[in-house]
């Protein structure tokens, strides 16, 4: 399993305590980087670079170095402006309701060094055309339902002045505390660099997403005015492999859904959901590649039955194995120390526990050597606490990636059932067939493409293993696979011709020619 | 007799009773081996051919590519299309085809299936099978049907499973002499449940023959012993590797020093169905000590505080604000105050009036009433209360046996029902306790005829908890039951 050096050219104080979920899987995945805000974050990376006429190219492996957007003043106007209310309901002049409204949200406004917004009475002719504008992008935002502070709620990305990045705005000023964009977009964004069809992929989201004059754009730059940029650059970002087979379906998913002929901002939803996927099977995959697991991750998936069935069962099953993977990845990442010649010849010179705790703080930034405390002890034991320093500190994020997303995405479900299991949900479903058909396919054919693609078990043939060792019968995935035909012809995207005849059609695609 | 002639001897004998049942005059009866692996339809097909006279009755055509390498016989393999053989001429009064659910799967729907649902749904005809030449008694083979009735209705299992707990079952009874109860117990780790043989002698000789009481008995392996196998509680909390490492450590000397590798292996494995799994079940429950491995374990109590946040957090992330949050899990804080903070200050309610600025929650009137769901006054109070939502639970019972003339009546359980009547008049009075005296009820009002997305959610954790307190039935039926709510409803009056 290939894990690149960490880089040593950023130094970073508020940095991981220790390197092995980074060393595993990237700094970093984080669960509550929702994949809405995975991709916002990959955006950001991707315009600011675009700037620097750099897209999805990385001259150094591990170097990405950037200076997102801030758009302080979109922010505060859309998710900080509590008086627009209160002034359009006073229902006066537009003008008393203007100077009604500046100072107030000249006084209120934070993160700006000379907060002024006159300059939006020369854009908008009057303010009743103003508040429905700063409504509507309201409406459409991302998280903007949330609870959220509002410095971490984001316009939908109908353009480029709609990126900026997640801060912390207080009394003292602007900071980057990593809350939100907790660099889960910066993996992304190295994923697709180093995917396969980074330069296909790269012509398509400068033409769908970057270089489009969208309108609804045009009213964001209005609000915004001259855009703001962050400080400083942004560095430190890391993924320990060169390539991956999860980087080169990645890009291929998403050229397949930029490549329908739909509009940019209908495609990004598919494309959210899609990255939500691919970052679970990355996670799952590295994890497995640890454990040297012999066969590729699979997901039984449950298309939801009215009553408890087998097939439940072992779509049960098969989330909590899955679930468990990353946890047992780290625990084996770190005893495997234990094995190299490094660690046997730490164990037998004349200082074992200094000389291991050094080895174990060279490969893994734990114990701090300047801590006496922490770095005294026999080697088993520093190795123990290691162990169990790693696995607290995995639980917190890391460990809850693959339940939390795939609760996000709509890959898993507790409907009718005590346990979590893979149940895709109807939006999953059509984003999958948006994004595996193009024109349209067979359903058998449909079945074996989500399994050799994502591994998804879902009809007899997929699960010939469990039918083998007598864990299901050959009806229940049967049945399975029935209950999916109906609910994609229910959904309008499947057609039955005959009785052994059933094709799955790209909506978006139906009237293209053949 | 291995479990795939079990399974064979099975399926021909439901073909030969369905043959039996068709007359003549209906034409040619058609089954389908339906969906099952090529092994089961080989089985099967053995079997039929194994008893000549039925054989001479049936055209056998399984399709090549399902039994190849099977060593059945080239007369009863075709290359045909199924659908072709369908409607064929045929000489024989019965044909008998297979189906792979292929591309012609739709087009053999029609045809009469035998499948795994028809085939495990045949308790007699899996014991008469089983029990061949076995000699047992009459009264035994009842309790056996039986056991197979209600082990089909408890859960969903495949035919896999069950041949093999079959003729599990009777490889106990006729190479080790078991009873048949005994080994009904034993044969559990085909069904993936800990083996356990003396699970069912506790079943009373007149219950024996009924499948109700069977079936309670696996439902309760299913729901209670099954999950620990899979490391989860029964209700499905994963049960971390270093907890049943702790336990084993305490209960090791009191296990049988053979299963301790065993154990250990279980202990250090994945937490999935697999061959350390498969090898722990294989041990006894009781007499190999598996049962206090989890004995020990004890179950993480979460309250309702705890499921509300979660079900938000699971179903709409970001809908609590962490001011509500944090005030369940408060509210969780307080729920168990100890007795010794609240004691001097709790004597009398003239000391809760004089004392408004005290420290403890429960009699600081003042705080009580600045709370988003105040609690109730004293310890004391609370208890009544919990007494009033008891009656109201019990309200309305009918006792028949009281008033035999009358045909029953309508009333409480002596037991409770003078205490009430000497405490509180209205047994249905309001409902209070954890949430307060008013806190809960408010909640059902305010909640009254409202959808559910236009109530806030603290209202509807109000909600929730009030009709947990005046018992499902009434907050359902105070109140709105929208279908979006159910699932709080569910998990938290469970």
């Amino acid at each position: 399993m290939e894990v690149l050096a960490k880089p040593f050219g950023y130094e970073d104080r508020t940095g991981p305590e220790m390197w092995i979920d980074e060393a595993i899987w990237g700094h970093r995945l984080h669960d509550e980087q929702s994949p809405w805000l995975t991709l916002l974050e990959f955006l950001c990376v991707l315009h600011a670079e675009n700037g620097q006429t750099r897209a999805l190219t990385e001259p150094r492996l591990n170097e990405l170095s950037y200076k997102p957007q801030t758009q302080l003043r979109l922010r505060n106007l859309l998710f900080n402006n509590p008086h627009i209310t209160t002034v359009l309901a006073s229902d006066r002049s537009d003008e008393v309701m203007w100077a009604t409204w500046l100072p107030l949200m000249a006084e209120n406004a934070g993160g700006l060094d000379r907060p002024s917004f006159s300059y939006l009475r020369d854009r908008f002719e009057t303010f009743q055309d103003f508040a429905s504008v700063v409504s509507f992008l309201q409406s459409s935002a991302i998280e903007g339902g949330s609870n959220k502070r509002w410095s971490s709620k984001f316009v939908f990305p109908f353009g480029t002045s709609a990126l900026y990045e997640d801060v912390s705005v207080t009394a003292t000023g602007v900071a980057t505390d990593r809350r939100f964009f907790a660099r889960t977009g910066e993996i992304l964004y190295l994923m697709l660099c180093r995917s396969r069809r980074a330069a296909e992929l790269r012509e398509r989201l400068e033409r769908r997403i970057l270089k489009v004059d969208a309108p609804y754009d045009g009213l964001i730059r209005a609000l915004q005015g001259d855009v703001q940029f962050a400080r400083q650059e942004r560095a430190g970002a890391y993924l320990p492999c060169t390539s991956h087979p999860t980087f080169d379906q990645l890009a291929e998913d998403w050229i397949a859904i930029l490549d329908l002929q739909i509009p940019a901002y209908d495609a990004i939803p598919h494309i959210v959901t899609m990255t939500g996927f691919h970052l679970i099977l990355y996670q799952l995959q590295r994890a497995a590649e640890v454990l040297a697991q012999a066969h590729p991750i699979s997901m039984v998936c449950e298309i939801v039955s009215p009553k408890r069935s087998v097939v439940r069962d072992l779509s049960a099953d098969s989330f909590q194995g899955n679930n468990a993977l990353p946890q047992q990845a780290v625990e084996r990442f770190i005893r495997e120390i234990a094995a190299t010649p490094q660690w046997r010849a730490a164990l037998q010179s004349d200082e074992p526990g200094p000389n291991a705790a050094e080895l174990l703080s060279k490969s893994f930034d734990w114990p701090d050597l300047d801590n006496a405390e922490e770095a005294q002890g026999q080697p088993n034991e520093l190795l123990e606490e290691l162990v169990r320093r790693a696995i607290v500190r995995h639980k917190q994020h890391v460990g809850k990636v693959h339940a939390t997303w795939a609760r996000l995405i709509g890959l898993s479900s507790r409907r009718a059932s005590r346990r979590v299991r893979y149940a895709p949900t109807d939006r999953l479903l059509k984003t999958l067939v948006v994004c595996c058909v193009a024109r349209r396919m067979e359903f058998k054919d449909f079945l074996i493409l989500l399994y050799d693609r994502y591994g998804l078990v879902i009809g007899d043939q997929q699960a010939r293993g469990f039918i083998d060792a007598g864990a299901a019968d050959q009806e229940d995935f049967s049945d399975n696979a029935r209950r999916l035909e109906e609910r994609l012809a229910s959904l309008g995207l499947l057609k039955r011709l005959s009785d052994s005849c059933a094709y799955v059609e790209n909506p978006f695609q139906r009237s293209a020619q053949p | 007799m291995n479990a795939s002639e079990l399974l064979g001897a099975v399926g021909a004998a439901l073909l030969r009773e369905r043959m039996a049942n068709a007359s003549e005059s209906d034409g040619l009866a058609r089954f389908i081996l339906d969906r099952l692996t090529g092994h089961q339809v080989a089985a099967v097909v053995q079997a039929l051919l194994l008893d000549s006279e039925t054989a001479r009755k049936i055209k056998i055509a399984v399709p090549r590519g399902l039994v190849a390498d099977l060593d059945l016989p080239p007369e009863v393999i075709t290359d045909e299309r199924t659908v072709a053989l369908r409607h064929a001429e045929c000489d024989r009064p019965a044909l008998l085809l297979a189906n792979s659910d292929d591309d012609q799967g739709a087009s053999l729907q029609d045809v009469t299936l035998l499948g795994a649902k028809q085939l495990t749904e045949e308790p007699r005809l899996w014991v008469e099978a089983a029990a061949l030449g076995l000699g047992l008694p009459e009264s035994q083979i009842e309790t056996w049907q039986a056991a197979l009735g209600g082990l089909s209705a408890a859960e969903d299992w495949t035919l896999h499973q069950v041949s093999n707990y079959v003729e599990l079952t009777r490889r106990s009874i006729a190479e080790e002499s078991k009873p048949l109860l005994e080994a009904l117990g034993w044969a559990l780790p085909a069904l993936q449940l800990p083996r356990d043989s003396g699970y069912f002698l506790t079943i009373r000789a007149r219950d024996q023959v009924l499948a109700t009481r069977w079936k309670k008995l696996f439902g309760k392996l299913v729901t209670d012993r099954r999950p620990l196998l899979l490391k989860q509680r029964p209700p499905r909390q994963v049960i971390e590797a270093e907890e049943l490492r702790t336990q084993f450590e305490a209960v090791r000397d009191d296990i049988p020093p053979a299963a301790h590798a065993t154990i250990e292996a279980f202990i250090n494995a994945p937490p999935s169905w697999r061959d350390e799994a498969a090898a722990l079940a294989e041990l006894e429950w009781e007499a190999d000590g598996v049962l206090q491995i989890f004995s020990g374990l004890r179950q993480k109590k979460t309250s309702l505080a705890e499921e509300t946040i979660q079900f938000f957090e699971f179903e709409l992330p970001d809908r609590l604000s962490n001011v509500e949050k944090e005030s369940p899990a408060r509210r969780k804080m307080q729920s168990r105050p100890s007795a010794e903070s609240c004691e001097p200050c709790c004597a009398t309610s003239s000391d809760r009036a004089q004392s408004p600025g005290s420290i403890c929650p429960w009699i600081n009137a003042h705080a009580v009433s600045g709370q988003s769901s105040p609690q109730p006054a004293s310890p004391t109070t609370r208890i009544r209360q919990m007494r009033v939502a008891e009656q109201n639970r019990n309200w309305g019972v009918n006792f028949g046996r009281r008033s035999p003339g009358l045909g029953g009546q309508n009333c409480t359980p002596k037991h409770s029902w003078s205490r009430t009547m000497r405490g509180f008049s209205k047994p249905d009075a309001a409902p209070r306790g954890a949430f307060g005296d008013h806190g809960g009820e408010a909640a059902v009002q305010s909640c009254r005829g409202l959808p559910f997305s236009s109530i806030t959610p603290m209202s509807r954790f109000l909600f929730v908890g009030a009709v947990r307190q005046i018992g499902p039935k009434r907050g359902m039926t105070a109140v709105w039951p929208p279908p979006s709510a159910q699932p709080v409803i569910g998990a938290t009056t469970r």
